[in-house]
């Protein structure tokens, strides 16, 4: 094979001008789609198939397959549940026990603090020399 | 014409590797070429070289991602498109793709053959994917695991 091939500046050009965030979509969407191909593949079903079950037309599915076709999160929610796969673990979401010390709003000493009523009369007074912890309450907006 | 593979380094990685033809006399690939000569459908190019980039680094080149059945049957070519560019490809499989040429198809067509330029582009890669089908079946070529390629010292490719 030969090293003399003199390489398109318009090829260098467009290379260099797709940005990140582009490159990252496009990569996601293909490897998705990726996902969702070896899927059908494993479950013997045709895209047509496919496009049946999501009441889709067979060029639709073939346009997400081919990674070009941003996917909403509906139509993601909507092929996961067909295919019986997981396609953003929301399962593994952690969650934790929340005490009531955590709920109260904590001020820093160096601040002063002003109160926005929205709803209810509230005040915080102005902290002076200490930490001051008050309980929130319903409608409170904190200018610091 | 004779012609040489040229491996396409732009794009080959991990996943897949990419090569393309340069036709005897010329200094540059039919890749090149339809780079420089699409260049007025820049939006269009970014698309397919950004999935060309990724095929080549992370999918690697699955048929999902090509239209089939622009060749004679069973020959492996297939096109890389968005929205009416297009651009003819031999695939082997999903570590190996021989790129070729391609153009625009005009929206009042409805397959290549009615557009004389794709219909040349198309024909030339059929010519290109049967030299080089068949310097693989008498192992003048040979296509490994990873998509590189091995050649013997009686490869001759011409179209």
């Amino acid at each position: 094979m030969t090293t003399r091939r003199k390489p398109s500046k318009v090829l260098t050009r467009i290379l260099a001008s797709i940005d990140e965030d582009t490159h990252r979509r496009t990569r996601d969407r293909m490897l998705v789609a990726c996902k969702i191909a070896d899927t059908l593949e494993a479950k013997e079903l045709t895209q047509k198939q496919f496009a049946e079950m999501l009441g889709k037309s067979e060029s639709e599915i073939s346009e997400y397959l081919s990674g070009k076709r941003n996917f909403t999160f509906d139509t993601l929610s909507d092929m996961a549940h067909c295919l019986g796969i997981d396609l953003f673990p929301l399962s593994f979401i952690p969650t934790k026990r929340v005490t009531k010390k955590d709920t109260e709003v904590r001020l820093p000493k160096t601040r002063k603090s002003g109160i926005y009523d929205m709803g209810e009369v509230y005040t915080i007074a102005q902290s002076v020399g200490d930490w001051r912890t008050y309980p929130t309450s319903g409608c409170l907006s904190l200018a610091i | 014409m004779n012609f040489e593979i040229v491996e396409i380094e732009e794009f080959s990685g991990d996943k897949g590797k990419f090569y393309s033809i340069m036709l005897e006399g010329d200094d540059d690939t039919l890749l090149d070429q339809f780079f420089d000569d699409n260049q007025q459908y820049e939006e269009d190019l970014k698309v397919i070289a950004d999935q060309l980039d990724i095929m080549g680094s992370s999918t690697g080149c699955r048929i999902q991602f090509f239209k089939e059945h622009e060749g004679a049957p069973g020959d492996g070519v297939v096109a890389l498109w968005h929205n009416r560019l297009r651009l003819y490809c031999l695939r082997f499989d999903n570590t190996c793709i021989f790129i070729g040429s391609g153009g625009y198809k005009q929206p009042d067509i409805s397959a290549y053959q009615e557009n004389p330029l794709l219909n040349a582009k198309a024909r030339q890669m059929k010519a290109i994917a049967a030299s080089i089908n068949k310097a693989i079946i008498k192992k003048d070529l040979k296509v490994l695991e990873d998509g590189t390629l091995e050649k013997s010292d009686f490869l001759n490719l011409e179209i």
